[in-house]
């Protein structure tokens, strides 16, 4: 969902350094959520705290390789993505202690921050907008997801049927 | 006015998460079929209820501004989501590797959501060109991107677009928490199918999707996570070029049958 910066106007240039600052400020908020999302659970061993550490190195170096890297054709997500796979990669010298530490990270209250976030970040704008959609629309927007998930599954349950695996 | 201090955003999104922490996940039987709600669609109910844009009095609180910066903070807390899932890439590599094809097939699945939104939008409920921004995809940021392109900001190929993007910002990830295991308990899809199916190219819904699915079938969360987050990266990757050169030209084609079917005499005007 919305993983970009909605209706954000357009600001003033930031230089390279403001960037790369603004981001890794933005990941400790992100990061800190989390922490607490867990801690709720009652998930509040240090293995937790070491994962999102861990995790908080990874979105680092990312986030500096996708800005240095300035032909922007790839989001941010896929620099993250391939830093992660690349530590965690079995072979690569300590890649088995960097998966024992994201291990102790649970998924489902990593994402819970990210919909609270995303709640509160929906603007006038958007509301607005969703109110005009109309009915018509919303109805449209269940079929169209339905409609992605099943053609995906069901051409993939073929594939796999037909490789005998 | 001044800006909101963001103690005040960072407590309501502690408030949201501990609502939607503390009601947990909610299972619901249906006969053959079950639905899993997870902590995160009750987090996202909970913030929109301390939204100021829903909740209109709630301005004296949380002034504009707010929002925005909120929004800021999704794409960096996206970032953990997306390194969970591919952790767990290198050790699954083999099963990859052997679910390959079906891997790289599913990614033409993104058709499916055409060939069954579109007679709806056109047949049922009477659109025009609106259809084809509609649903020729999930309209996420690429699509959007590119259909503003090729049309332009003022068509109703944009307007539709538009429409179902902020739908699915609305309520994308939450359907992907509810869809996947109720179509997981039906027992006729092969887990590995629905992983795959959950890259959408989308990383929150991806891994709600992979969330909920590993919660239906627990023993199977690695390999679900690696296949999810497999398929998510080549959407990521391939997601565009399907759309400029299969999807939207293919959509163009469709509508125009479709609109024919709709009114055989009449020359659609608008082609």
């Amino acid at each position: 969902m919305s993983e970009t910066d909605t209706v954000l106007p357009a600001s003033q240039p930031m230089t390279f350094t403001q960037k790369v600052m603004s981001d890794l400020w933005l990941s400790v908020l992100a990061t800190l959520a989390i922490g607490f999302s867990h801690v709720v659970t009652g998930l509040y061993d240090t293995g937790v705290w070491i994962g999102l550490a861990v995790i908080y190195v990874i979105v680092a170096v990312g986030y500096v390789l996708a800005r240095l890297i300035t032909i922007r054709i790839l989001p941010d997500l896929f620099w993250v993505s391939i830093v992660a796979m690349l530590v965690t990669w079995p072979g690569v010298p300590g890649s088995s202690q960097v998966r024992e530490a994201i291990n102790g990270v649970s998924l489902l209250p990593t994402l819970t921050p990210l919909m609270a976030f995303a709640a509160l970040g929906l603007g006038s704008r958007e509301v607005q907008l969703f109110k005009q959609a109309g009915w018509k629309f919303i109805l449209i927007s269940f079929l169209v997801f339905f409609g992605t998930f099943m053609g995906s599954a069901i051409i993939a349950n073929i594939a796999l049927f037909f490789m005998g695996t | 006015m001044k800006p909101t201090p963001t103690w005040i955003i960072v407590l309501t999104v502690c408030i949201a998460i501990c609502v939607g922490q503390w009601i947990g996940i909610q299972r619901i039987e249906f006969g053959i079929a079950r639905v899993i709600l997870l902590p995160l669609v009750f987090a996202f109910i909970a913030g929109l209820l301390m939204n100021p844009a829903v909740v209109p009095p709630l301005r004296r609180i949380m002034r504009e501004g707010a929002g925005q910066r909120a929004s800021r903070i999704v794409g960096a807390a996206v970032m953990p989501v997306i390194v969970v899932l591919t952790a767990s890439i290198g050790t699954n590599i083999d099963e990859l590797v052997e679910t390959g094809p079906a891997l790289i097939a599913q990614e033409f699945g993104n058709l499916g959501t055409m060939l069954l939104a579109m007679p709806a939008a056109v047949l049922a409920f009477k659109m025009g060109r609106e259809s084809i921004g509609a649903t020729f995809s999930i309209a996420r940021e690429g699509g959007l991107a590119f259909i503003f392109d090729k049309y332009g900001p003022n068509t109703p190929e944009a307007t539709g677009v538009t429409a179902v993007y902020i739908c699915g910002t609305f309520f994308g990830t939450a359907l992907f928490t509810i869809m996947p295991p109720f179509v997981a308990s039906l027992e006729i899809f092969d887990i590995r199918a629905l992983a795959m199916a959950c890259g959408t190219g989308s990383a929150s819904m991806t891994g709600a999707c992979a969330t909920a699915l590993s919660e239906e079938v627990p023993a199977q969360t690695e390999l679900i996570g690696a296949l999810a987050a497999g398929s998510n990266l080549m959407s990521g990757v391939s997601n565009l070029f399907i759309i400029i050169f299969i999807t939207v030209p293919l959509a163009e084609v469709y509508y125009r049958s479709l609109a024919k079917i709709r009114s055989p005499q009449a020359e659609v005007s608008d082609v």
